[in-house]
């Protein structure tokens, strides 16, 4: 081979490498754009403004910097659309308090470069902004840190409740973890011997961490932990490591792209432990290919159904929940193509805690980022109507929720998970 | 001794799928001296139009395959006659980062094409698998096995006994000398570049099947093949099926038996340590060729 062919692919790769390590250096435009500051205060019926705030037009900026696009984009889609719902919703009841909220959306295709580039693109004309997913949300962190705006993460990484200007709706992964693991074996009785295969990130470093807490808290054996690379096509090493070991529950901390694979690959090796799905392990997609009840069922459905559960971020579709009438008569409406999904329920409770937020500063007579953040640290412990756990954001760097849901794969429930147990705590 | 055959067995079967992706790099560097960094993406995009035939207009898979080949190599020998062509003479760099730009270009298309949402190959091996001593060989890595022995030979008829596969080599050698010699440098690289969508056509359809299916991160894998052609020799289709099974074998059995000191990760470096020692012993990998210059 030509040394001086090897060099340039060499360059190349290392170029394509950094290109896409690359962010740009500028600073974003912190101040209000059309916002206007007026006012002091409720009292008087003013509103302070701030950015992303139209005090004239009554009307509220705010942004989402979600997945449209890329591995992604299956769960950042119905998530937007959800929250999307809730937004029309609540617009369409009025506003918050006379304030009809408008969503922006950038995509930034799950890469962190392309998340602050579009946050920097959008931070001056936000009063608030969804961020969508870990990795991206960490790569934005320093800059709304400073700028002191509020962001709510489609993530539920556990470092989020130790910062103030996040307000994340869900049970962290490692809480999630734990109760998950001590419920299957300890109260369900589904065996002590506990396994894990997680991916080799943050996610999966969260994950482990809850999954050694619950092993810690006694009762459990663990007897195998098997980590993958992401973008790994191959999982009998993991899996035959899992089965050798006698692992009788089965810790999945991947995305659909793996966990699908790592139990047709446990089945085809005629290894069919109980499953615990993380959330992000689990799609509707996974078991038939367009996620509904109709649709032609994946290669992997059958091994699926025969005892998988899942940590899920949100009730299961239609499960009874005081919530669930109210959010199904809102997607009909708004979203009437929407399929079965947990993504799209976790959406809609996001755009419940948009507008609880902006409400209470409406009514604190403060819409500037200072006020916002002030009515998300005051709000107390929110209802969703069990849509979603309800988080409390005054708990100050403890987790806002610590309830898990947990739900059971069922091939003849609509959208695949049928209720087990909600308000799971471990001990 | 059963848990580690069945890691063997799997380690070879991806080996095969990373010699199919290996061999795509090097039949297209032998007749132009460009590392085609748009490989992935034909492998993605195969996959997607396989599955898109197979299982939304219910073509039979074979014929469905039969059809994606022959769109690979449509895209494959229109970029280069409609875009490398004018590029002879430049600097390898300048075509480097052209299929780079290939690559980003056709992935950003499936998305937009296809869509986020999940697929199913349609292939007829599902999870069907045989089973002996204890080991369990599905049918699609079986497959993946005889398809690449059947391919390496295939490429052996063509590269000895044809007369487009001794241009080939004819261009490989010198293709300044080889034009001059009256051989179709142009129709040469055309057909490089039709090889090597097939290639990325068959590694695609494998690739995708059980347990995966496609998806938008199908096409990394041509980057898990890369230490496969470094280690082989970039030049020899032998060096490419050699280091491809090498790497797969090496990487599943490092994921199997990785030594807990080594960290969480080490089965991702081990075929970059077994491509360095190689190099130390053979800079040019284990079948490539020292050129020869006149000082």
């Amino acid at each position: 081979m030509n040394s001086r062919h090897m060099t340039v692919a060499a360059l190349a790769a290392a170029g394509a490498l950094t290109l896409s390590a690359c962010g740009t250096g500028s600073s974003s435009n912190n101040s209000g754009s059309s916002g206007s500051s007026s006012g002091s205060g409720s009292a008087s019926g003013q509103v302070t403004g701030g950015p992303g705030i139209d005090t004239a037009g009554k009307t509220i900026h705010i942004t989402s910097i979600t997945a449209l696009s890329g591995p992604a984009s299956a769960l950042g889609i119905p998530a937007l659309a959800g929250a999307r719902t809730a937004l029309k919703a609540i617009n369409a009841a009025g506003g918050v308090d006379g304030y009809k909220i408008k969503m922006s959306v950038k995509d930034s295709g799950y890469v962190p470069q392309n998340h602050v580039q579009a946050y920097k693109a959008t931070v001056g004309d936000s009063a608030m902004i969804q961020s969508f997913g870990s990795p991206t949300t960490k790569a934005i962190q320093p800059l709304f840190d400073r700028e002191g705006i509020v962001v709510q993460p489609l993530s539920w990484d556990s470092v989020w409740s130790k910062d103030p200007n996040l307000a994340p709706v869900g049970v962290p992964y490692a809480t999630d973890v734990k109760n998950g693991l001590e419920y299957l074996s300890k109260q369900k009785k589904l065996g002590t011997k506990v396994g894990i295969v997680y991916q080799d990130d943050e996610y999966g470093a969260d994950a482990l961490r809850g999954y050694k807490e619950a092993v810690k808290a006694g009762g459990l054996d663990d007897v195998a932990q098997a980590p993958f690379k992401v973008g790994d096509t191959d999982f009998t090493a993991q899996v035959q490591k899992l089965k050798s070991k006698g692992a009788q529950i089965v810790l999945v901390t991947a995305l659909p792209s793996a966990s699908a694979p790592i139990v047709g690959t446990a089945a085809s090796l005629g290894y069919n432990p109980t499953y615990l799905f993380q959330g992000p392990a689990w799609l509707e997609q996974i078991f038939t290919k367009d996620g509904t009840k109709s649709g032609k069922p994946t290669p992997v459905a059958g091994a699926l159904a025969k005892q998988t559960y899942v940590l899920a971020f949100a009730a299961p579709w239609g499960s009874d929940v005081p919530g669930m009438a109210q959010m199904l008569a809102d997607q009909k409406q708004y979203a009437p193509k929407q399929i079965p999904s947990e993504y799209f329920t976790f959406g809609y409770a996001q755009g419940k805690i948009i507008g609880a937020i902006l409400k209470k500063a409406v009514q604190n007579g403060d819409l500037s980022r200072a006020g916002i953040l002030k009515a998300k640290e005051s709000l107390g412990s929110v209802d969703l109507g069990g849509l979603a756990p309800s988080p409390d954001y005054t708990s100050g760097g403890s987790p806002v929720s610590t309830k898990s849901i947990i739900a059971r794969v069922d091939k003849n429930t609509t959208g695949f998970l049928k209720p087990v147990a909600s308000g799971v705590t471990g001990q | 001794m059963t848990e580690f055959f069945q890691l063997l067995f799997s380690g070879v079967a991806l080996g095969a799928v990373y010699s199919l992706i290996a061999l795509g790099f090097t039949v297209i560097y032998r007749a132009s001296r460009v590392i085609n960094f748009s490989q992935g993406a034909f492998i993605l995009v195969s996959a997607y139009v396989i599955s898109w035939l197979a299982t939304d207009k219910g073509v039979p898979f074979f014929l469905a395959v039969a059809l994606s080949i022959v769109f690979a190599v449509a895209v494959g020998v229109a970029f280069q006659l409609l875009v490398l062509r004018h590029l002879v003479g430049r600097s390898a760099f300048v075509a480097v980062m052209v299929t780079i730009g290939a690559s980003i270009a056709m992935t950003a298309a499936v998305s937009a094409i296809f869509g986020p949402d999940q697929k199913l190959l349609g292939d007829p091996w599902g999870s069907s698998a045989v089973h002996a001593a204890g080991i369990t060989f599905t049918w699609v890595k079986l497959w993946s096995i005889i398809v690449v022995a059947a391919v390496l030979y295939a490429l052996y008829l063509f590269d000895r006994h044809s007369r487009y596969g001794l241009a080939m080599r004819a261009t490989a050698s010198d293709h300044i000398a080889a034009l001059a010699a009256g051989v179709p440098v142009g129709r040469v690289h055309a057909i490089a570049w039709g090889m090597a969508a097939t290639l990325g056509t068959i590694a695609g359809m494998f690739l995708a099947g059980f347990p995966n299916s496609p998806n938008l991160g199908l096409g990394d894998a041509s980057f898990r093949a890369f230490p496969a052609i470094i280690l082989g020799g970039l030049e020899s289709p032998k060096g490419a099926v050699v280091g491809g099974v090498s790497i797969g074998v090496v990487e599943i059995l490092t994921s199997g038996y990785s030594p807990g000191w080594a960290g969480t990760n080490f089965s991702a470096v081990a075929p970059y340590i077994v491509m360095i020692a190689v190099l130390l012993a053979k800079p040019y990998g284990l079948f490539g060729s020292v050129p020869a210059e006149r000082i």
